[in-house]
């Protein structure tokens, strides 16, 4: 008698519907894989003739171990790009850096964490010219850690160790760091995060050490197993997982420059016909450039020039130019406000006398001998409408004309 | 749950008055005996720098870990046997590894409908998310079952196995 219809085997028949059973168990198992200590068994159902005759179905026993503790983790860090540090100029300023720690093995576990400052030399890990030229002072701490996707046991403020991270749960990890004061443009800080598995104890504890278990196997015990692959700090199978970030130091640096030019003097007349002295009765035209060469925008508040006493400001921003022979004629008024605006890239394009075009409409006065210059007002026909941002490698230049008494 | 199946068995052929019926008797003395036991293979590198691999029981195993499933049939009967038929569900948490049944003068089956439906390879059909049928992958196999063709005379043994990942 052939038998092709399995559902004719009663003993069969109670294996299909267990197994369909342990189906859908297994659908639902962690991409991890199968937890730690997991019994797996295997049975085989053999049916046979004797002669003609059919017997009874004979079923093996079962071929069972456990499935160990494969310790697997992933450190990764968070964004992709270092983390822009503005520095204050007398306060250290703290800066945080987040990282994930996803354990990617088959148990819960604890995983403490630490955190480096790298030597100086360390190149930035996301690329560049700039290499690791400063440390966190106070050293980095662990400020927060907090479940990212799955499961985590509590955690305590100060803790520097994840509780019960449950098979392919991840928490995301905070890392704050301290620039100091005053730090320079382009400094770069390189950190690491170290995370390492540890036995999941039931308290709000680090638990024990785990070892990889290098001994001879046991089928029937569940052993530790180190499948980790190298992380930025540490080795392949030593249980733990590393990753680095980076702080660059991103600042604006001003300089401020003023020029003197003289525009006219009334013995030798115009700057465009000869030469002019500073003399009594000449015209002076004064430009102050603010630069930035830092690699962040500055805001820009005001500017204040304080004349001498000796020096009259021109109403009229006179350039000098005409066929007169002296300051007191042939004058050509190039503002109404008496001053001269403009801004862009790199150095400046101030050339004096000025040009017409770039008289200033707002944001320049003056009050008795004091000049003020308000950024976020100032505008002009060339310079434009008022923005007192002063982008990385950019210029501002202001000029006025004050006359000798 | 055997024994007592057995009693019924037994019961049944009382009332009956069939003792004569000669299979019960048979399957009690264990005419065929199977051992399924589970192995990995560990590779090992000797002292001349050669590595051998070595099959040994699967004492570290983790989720990845491919582990070798073998079901050994001996006849310890006096009698030949015939129409051998082995049924083994693919261990739970672990997937089948494609082309890795092998038994000597045996037709391998596989399915992947919990055993309802048994074929070769290429006509196993399942129910994708789609409602379509489509072919099974391996690792979508429940079941295997090895057809002996041959006979198996008193004494003799043989064996089939299989490979699986541990989930």
């Amino acid at each position: 008698m052939k038998r092709t219809n399995a559902s004719q085997h009663p003993k069969f028949a109670a294996l299909l519907a267990s197994a369909a059973l342990l189906g859908l168990v297994s659908q639902s198992a962690l991409a991890a894989g199968t937890a730690s200590g997991t019994s797996i068994s295997n049975t085989a159902t053999l049916a046979y003739s004797v002669g003609a005759v059919t017997q009874t179905p004979i079923t093996s026993a079962a071929a069972a171990f456990v499935v160990d503790n494969k310790v697997n983790l992933i450190v990764a860090e968070l964004g992709g790009a270092a983390t822009t540090v503005i520095p204050d100029p007398t306060l250290g300023t703290v800066s945080t850096s987040t990282f994930t720690v996803t354990n990617t093995g088959n148990t819960t576990q604890d995983f403490s964490l630490a955190v480096a400052d790298l030597a100086n030399g360390t190149a930035n890990p996301f690329g560049g010219a700039l290499t690791d030229n400063y440390n966190s002072t106070p050293a980095c701490t662990v400020t927060n850690i907090v479940v990212a996707a799955g499961s985590m046991g509590a955690y305590t403020a100060g803790d520097s160790h994840i509780n019960a991270l449950t098979a392919d749960s991840s928490a995301t990890v905070t890392v704050s760091c301290t620039t100091p004061a005053a730090q320079a443009n382009n400094s770069l800080a390189v950190i690491s995060l170290t995370a390492t598995a540890f036995a999941d104890d039931a308290a709000n504890t680090l638990g024990g050490v785990l070892a990889n278990d290098t001994g001879v196997d046991v089928p029937g015990t569940v052993q530790i197993v180190f499948a980790d692959v190298a992380g930025s700090d540490d080795a392949a199978l030593s249980g733990s997982h590393s990753a680095r970030d980076a702080f660059v130091v991103q600042t604006a640096v001003l300089s401020v420059s003023k020029v003197a030019t003289v525009i006219c003097d009334p013995a030798n007349g115009g700057k465009d016909i000869a030469n002019p002295k500073n003399i009594p009765g000449a015209y002076v035209q004064y430009a102050i450039t603010i630069s930035n060469t830092g690699t962040a925008a500055a805001t820009l508040s005001t500017v204040t020039d304080a004349l001498q006493a000796q020096l009259t400001f021109d109403t009229a921003l006179i350039s000098g130019a005409g066929a007169a022979t002296n300051c007191a004629a042939g004058l050509q008024s190039l503002s109404a406000t008496g001053f001269g605006a403009l801004r862009g890239t790199g150095a400046t394009t101030y050339a004096a006398p000025g040009l017409a075009t770039q008289d200033v409409t707002a944001g320049a006065t003056t009050s008795g001998q004091n000049v003020t210059i308000n950024f976020a007002t100032l505008a002009g026909t060339a310079y434009g409408a008022a923005d007192a941002v002063l982008p990385a490698n950019g210029f501002v230049t202001v000029y006025f004309n004050a006359f000798v008494q | 749950m055997r024994n007592s199946r057995l009693l019924f068995l037994a019961l049944l052929f009382a009332l009956l008055g069939l003792g004569g019926f000669s299979f019960a008797a048979q399957a009690a003395d264990g005419a065929i005996k199977v051992t399924s036991i589970a192995e990995v293979e560990v590779v090992t590198t000797g002292k001349d720098g050669k590595k051998s691999v070595k099959r040994t029981p699967p004492g570290k195993a983790v989720p990845g870990t491919e582990v070798i499933f073998t079901n050994i049939f001996e006849n310890t009967g006096n009698k030949a046997a015939s129409n051998i038929v082995i049924d083994n569900p693919i261990p739970e948490n672990t997937f089948y590894k494609a082309d890795s049944a092998m038994g000597k003068d045996s037709v391998i089956t596989f399915s992947a409908d919990g055993g309802k439906t048994l074929g070769l390879p290429e006509k196993i059909k399942i129910k994708g998310a789609d409602g379509k049928l489509r072919t099974a992958l391996p690792n979508e196999y429940t079941h295997i079952r090895w057809t002996y063709k041959g006979q198996l005379t008193p004494g003799k043994s043989s064996e089939v196995s299989f490979r699986a990942v541990i989930k």
